[in-house]
């Protein structure tokens, strides 16, 4: 209820302002993103840890969950940068963003797909 | 029959983690990257599972997966053990070192013309050395004795004060001149001491407080 009330008046806000000042319709955008996801910060934690719980009982190494979490974080930074940079008018900026945060994913995957490549090649031969 | 149970109790973890996992992906662009590496990992943790059924390891192909989290643990582990290790050695040391100087107080004061007040004990500390624990040096505190002013007043009670101009020099002299054990005493001791310990005498110190 909450986040849904910030949200509608950071929105109202956003529209009144954009049209006589656009650079505080900026501001005003990235002031209520911060604020939303502070608001449900707290409630990620307990998700993550069913996620550990349930990896734990499959035998998957916290190495690659942590792995997995964290181009998780980093896909959705990305995702609400980009998206921040669009609003303002400067796709081009969000576009890299996101090219950024796809190497970034890219990086921290190369040790599983490796192993997986290690693991079908040994099963196959 | 309870191997294909287990095995059926892994993938259901896996196929509920996996649908969580997703439910937790961004919606854009980047939802399909996230996908392929979770996608991978299901692959793994299926593997893995199908793996322990047919009692064939897989974890030395799979290094990051086992090796690096463990290692990082035993690394930690490790780390610990030698901070706790090293602060018991010291501790020990610090008692070692208070057992030998109480010793060393204890036999200095069976000769009475030496007063030892307390007796400082530097011991080789490096860990893993050949003398580890072995006495560096022993440096004892005499005491001073007091000047004939100070024993007036230890004897408690006050003298009548009788002025005498001509005696009043002598007596600032004798505060200043502090008596000190005889030499021969003082080097009988440290005789003794080495000796004791099996030190070379020069290892044995005296300073005067």
């Amino acid at each position: 209820m909450q986040i849904v009330a910030i949200g509608l008046i950071a929105t109202v806000l956003i529209v009144v302002v954009k049209s006589q000042r656009p650079e505080l319709a900026v501001l005003l955008s990235v002031a209520a993103g911060v604020v939303l996801f502070l608001l449900v910060l707290g409630k990620i934690g307990s998700i993550i840890d069913v996620i550990k719980d349930l990896a734990e009982r499959a035998g998957i190494s916290m190495f690659y969950l942590g792995t997995i979490l964290k181009i998780i974080g980093i896909a959705y930074i990305a995702e609400f940068g980009a998206q921040i940079c669009r609003d303002a008018g400067e796709g081009a900026v969000a576009t890299k963003i996101e090219f950024a945060a796809k190497i970034l994913i890219m990086v921290l995957a190369v040790p599983i797909v490796v192993a997986v490549f290690q693991l079908l090649l040994k099963l196959v031969s | 029959m309870e191997v294909v149970r287990s095995l059926i109790h892994n993938l259901i973890v896996i196929v509920i983690l996996a649908m969580l996992m997703e439910m937790l992906l961004p919606a854009g662009d980047m939802r399909k990257f996230v996908k392929m590496v979770m996608g991978l990992l299901i692959i793994v943790a299926v593997v893995q599972t199908v793996g322990d059924l047919l009692r064939r390891d897989y974890s030395g192909d799979l290094p990051y997966l086992t090796e690096k989290g463990s290692t990082a643990q035993l690394s930690g582990i490790m780390e610990a053990g030698k901070y706790i290790s090293g602060e018991q050695q010291q501790k020990a040391i610090e008692q070692y070192k208070r057992g030998l100087a109480n010793q060393i107080v204890a036999l200095a004061s069976i000769n009475k013309e030496v007063p030892v007040i307390d007796a400082e004990i530097r011991i080789q500390s490096g860990r893993g050395g050949a003398g580890f624990g072995s006495i560096n040096e022993i440096v004892l505190v005499i005491a001073k004795g007091p000047g004939r002013a100070e024993k007036r007043l230890d004897k408690g009670g006050i003298e009548p004060v009788t002025v005498e101009v001509d005696r009043q020099l002598e007596i600032e002299e004798s505060v200043g001149n502090e008596s000190v054990p005889p030499l021969e005493a003082v080097a009988d001791l440290e005789k003794t001491v080495a000796n004791f310990y099996n030190l070379k005498p020069e290892q044995v110190k005296c300073v005067y407080r």
